[in-house]
């Protein structure tokens, strides 16, 4: 499949606390965007990809659209670990034949709606089908956010690296020093030092304070995702895909599949986006991605390579951490502006940037017919 | 609490055709973890089929309620109708192998470490026939 299909067009809506309007709108608005950006029309949509736990019915989207008929139509699971799953299979549908055009849609009032930090109360939110059917052995015992269900495991997992919270802080005055100069952030012009990190509150104590969580965010992201060869014709700057992988499992290798297919390994990567819902995931990722060897992110992450000017620049857009919780998708439309070098962090010459959520990946670059 | 906080004091499990022993049990002062009727492979959280032999032939085993704490992390914020906040939650891995999740009670949170010893407690939710495994240190 390498470098068979191309992100041709991304949108998305303005990112906020409080939309004022329903989920179905968000994705609708960001649909089109995508649409606008590529130079396609809802005529040319015969696919459709989203999360199992999207909202937006396929239906409903084609029928707020007017999109035709589809071929082809899937969700993706795990949560926002199938952020990049989304790109694999609608790279998968359109290097098959199996669409033309797919559609990938996220859209969320995960502030104004319903909250997602928020402590769920397992009795009147079934967890069956979400992919957080373990978190039921956690909620009579009061771990009932996804802050605290995502942290059991992981002091283990620190101790084991001599990771403590602060030196998230290192990673955390990174990524907000990338949103201060993003516009589209929610910390737009809010830079902290380390000092304000570990002077916010303990959310899971010794794992999180307040600024190692992600946003609440209302908004929706959208990407279209066709041929790269129907992609030359359109009006952006393809951004191929050549790798994708999915994984599930313990060590599922999948980070290796899509450095395999794209013929590349982690030292070809010019700028690297990784999903960080919270701070420790950052890290996770660096590891399973070969960035660094296991034991070695800490030591990466302080010496600043990761940060403006480094020399692996990660989250350029502030990630979901400083920017916005768009589930992931706004971590594939800012690889997909750095591969067209339009990213208003742009990393100089940017080719390769990869985009990773968990153990799923995609390996996004330049054209190179 | 609120006026709308649930008469419980603590999230009621979600019990369901596999679950249900475990949480029964601890209603009755047991702690039980699933065994297999063939190979005796014991397996936490339960599953339909013992994962290493296939076997249908479910058994529960009432274990020594000793452990370790295997990981831990005390939960501060957003508050909620059923906790007085933080609140400690631990995985313990029992003698006998599996992990199971918990609180633990009986001593102030920040004497928690990793590889603490503790032993089962058990305590009631708002069902009479639903308990929930408790830990602390053993021999307190």
């Amino acid at each position: 499949m390498r470098g068979i299909a191309a992100i041709a067009g991304i949108g998305q809506t303005d990112f906020s606390k409080s939309s004022g309007r329903s989920e179905l709108q968000l994705a609708a608005e960001a649909s089109l965007a995508a649409l606008a950006d590529a130079g396609l029309t809802v005529d040319d949509v015969d696919g459709m990809v989203t999360f199992t736990i999207d909202n937006t019915e396929d239906n409903e989207l084609m029928r707020t659209l007017g999109v035709p008929q589809l071929s082809y139509t899937v969700r993706t699971p795990h949560g926002g670990a199938g952020s990049a799953v989304t790109v694999f299979a609608a790279a998968t549908a359109v290097a098959t034949g199996a669409a033309r055009h797919v559609l990938v849609y996220r859209a969320l009032n995960a502030r104004s709606g319903n909250r997602f930090g928020r402590a769920r109360d397992p009795g009147s939110s079934p967890t069956k089908g979400t992919g957080w059917d373990f978190a039921n052995w956690l909620a009579p015992y009061g771990a009932l956010s996804p802050a605290a269900i995502l942290s059991m495991q992981t002091l283990p997992w620190m101790r084991a690296r001599g990771l403590t919270n602060r030196d998230f802080a290192d990673y955390i005055v990174g990524i907000r020093d990338f949103a201060a100069t993003n516009p589209a952030a929610w910390f737009y012009k809010r830079p902290i030092t380390v000092e304000d990190h570990q002077a916010s509150r303990w959310i899971v104590e010794p794992i999180l304070r307040l600024f190692d969580c992600c946003q609440e965010t209302d908004g929706g992201v959208a990407l279209v995702v066709t041929t790269t060869e129907r992609a030359r014709d359109l009006k952006q700057t393809p951004a191929v895909v050549l790798g994708a992988a999915q994984g599930v499992g313990r060590d599922p290798g999948s980070p290796g599949r899509a450095f395999a297919m794209a013929g590349l390994g982690p030292q070809d990567l010019d700028a690297a986006m990784i999903y960080d819902a919270f701070s420790p995931h950052l890290y996770m990722g660096l590891e399973s991605l070969g960035i660094c060897k296991e034991g070695d992110a800490k030591d990466f992450v302080a010496s600043g390579a990761i940060a403006r000017g480094g020399s692996l620049p990660v989250n350029t857009n502030g990630g979901l951490i400083g920017e916005a919780y768009l589930h992931g998708m706004n971590l594939i439309t800012e690889a997909v502006r750095q591969v067209r070098g339009t990213a208003v962090n742009q990393v100089e010459d940017a080719e390769v940037v990869s985009m990773s959520s968990g153990t799923n990946v995609c390996i996004l670059g330049r054209d190179r017919k | 609490m609120t006026d709308t906080a649930p008469a419980y004091t603590r999230p009621v499990p979600v019990l369901d055709a596999d679950n249900a022993f475990y949480w029964r049990a601890a209603a009755q002062g047991e702690l039980r973890v699933q065994s297999c009727g063939e190979c005796g492979a014991l397996c936490h959280p339960p599953v339909p089929l013992c994962p290493v032999c296939h076997s249908a032939e479910r058994e529960t085993r009432q274990v020594s309620g000793l452990g370790r704490v295997a990981s831990f992390m005390i939960v501060h914020h957003p508050p909620n109708p059923w906790f007085e906040m933080p609140i400690g939650v631990v995985s313990i891995e029992l003698e006998e192998g599996p992990q199971v999740t918990s609180n633990i009670v009986g001593v102030p949170l920040e004497e928690v470490d990793l590889g603490m010893e503790v032993e089962v407690l058990f305590a009631g939710t708002d069902d009479p026939e639903v308990g929930v495994p408790l830990f602390r240190p053993r021999g307190r």
